[in-house]
């Protein structure tokens, strides 16, 4: 059996693009829905970060201002802090002279009387050895300076400076005859003397708790 | 006509096509745009969101500082006392002859030390006053008068004194009256200040 179709050719195109055609419509409406909903949930998601964003930044900026209003108990604690930090510096090099001039005092044999007891300051000693005396807690150097009826008396003082533990070491600089400071006219001469001694710094520690 | 039919048909799947082109670059374009965005945004918020975290726990500690400071009141004011701002002189010279009369000793004289130190530099325009390190010294000297028992004592009622002294120097000096155990010390002291 023979099949005769006689439609012509642009009419049996047409019908061919035309079923193509509404296929092909039915995958544009499906790329429209599926495009439609890929940008919707990124435009929520966009929405919902926005928002979350929005509620961090509202947080962040009270948060900014509660801390704004601790700046007064703030800026008071560090000066507090300050000020304990300085008094301890300053205590921890304080020396508590009660117990040095007992020994001194119990030390001195008669015939002889101190006039002057000076620290080697710490501003004439080297940088070093000022770090190293706060960190180390380094013996201190001083110099005692005082009359004495004879020389003797000075070798006696010394020996009795250097016999006791609070004391490291006790060396005679230099003694030289003068007249006695108190004989008033009729002076005989005394015995100046200057002594240095190096102290243990346990001299210094006061026996009062504070 | 038929003619025209078929060729709006094929034009028609041809603007289909097209369609379809546009629509897929333009929701790869959105989708980047979105993309980038959203990336972005994340990274903000979470910047925040950690800023936030921060900035409450820096706020828990604030509290927990204030309540310290608070409880500390007592302690502020006695180190107020004890190292003052202020030079506060005329109360320093009542507190110390105050501890001499209560030795039994003579408070001869208080003069201000003005020795510069080589480490030591003038405070804020005051000539009296020097900067060591982080804090001020008032350096003064005083002398007194009275037996080497009671300067003693008097020294270590300035070590124990409610504002910071320390004793520097001593200087004796033997009383004219060799009958008398008196002697008349100098004592060169640092009064400490924060200012």
């Amino acid at each position: 059996m023979i099949t005769i179709n006689l439609i012509p050719e642009d009419a049996k195109d047409n019908i061919e693009f035309s079923k193509k055609n509404l296929k092909m419509l039915k995958y544009v409406y499906a790329l429209i829905f599926l495009a439609i909903l890929l940008i919707s949930s990124f435009a929520v998601c966009y929405i919902f970060l926005s928002r979350a964003n929005t509620f961090f930044l509202a947080q962040v900026s009270e948060s900014k201002a509660t801390i704004e209003g601790y700046n007064d108990v703030l800026n008071k604690s560090k000066n507090l802090e300050e000020r304990i930090k300085s008094t301890e510096k300053i205590k921890s090099n304080y020396k508590y002279w009660t117990n040095l001039n007992y020994i001194l005092r119990s030390l001195s044999p008669n015939g002889i009387y101190l006039t002057t007891l000076v620290f080697e300051d710490s501003a004439s000693m080297s940088k070093a050895s000022r770090t190293a005396a706060t960190q180390e807690k380094e013996p201190q150097n001083m110099t005692i300076t005082g009359y004495a009826e004879n020389k003797k008396t000075i070798g006696l003082f010394r020996d009795a400076l250097e016999s006791t533990d609070e004391i490291v070491t006790a060396d005679i600089q230099s003694i030289s005859e003068t007249p006695d400071p108190l004989g008033g006219t009729s002076a005989r001469n005394v015995n100046l003397f200057v002594i240095k001694i190096v102290l243990e710094d346990k001299v210094f520690v006061s026996k009062v708790t504070r | 006509m038929r003619k025209t039919d078929s060729m709006d048909a094929i034009s028609f799947n041809k603007l289909l096509y097209v369609i379809c082109a546009v629509i897929v670059v333009v929701t790869i374009a959105v989708s980047a745009y979105f993309v980038l965005s959203l990336d972005a945004k994340s990274k903000e918020m979470s910047m925040n969101k950690y800023i936030s975290s921060t900035n409450n726990k820096k706020i828990e500690a604030l509290a927990t500082l204030e309540a310290k400071y608070h409880s500390m009141n007592d302690i502020e004011q006695r180190l107020g006392e004890y190292l003052p701002q202020g030079k506060e002189t005329s109360e320093l010279i009542r507190g110390l002859e105050s501890l001499a009369v209560e030795q039994g000793i003579g408070f001869k004289a208080y003069t201000v030390d003005d020795n510069k130190t080589t480490n030591a530099t003038v405070a804020n325009g005051d000539i009296q006053v020097k900067k060591i390190d982080n804090y001020y010294v008032l350096p003064i000297k005083i002398e007194l008068d009275g037996s080497f028992v009671k300067i003693n004592e008097m020294m270590k009622s300035i070590e124990g004194y409610n504002r910071l002294i320390e004793v520097k120097q001593v200087d004796y000096e033997k009383s004219m009256d060799t009958r008398s155990d008196d002697v008349t010390a100098s004592l060169k002291l640092n009064v400490y200040l924060k200012q």
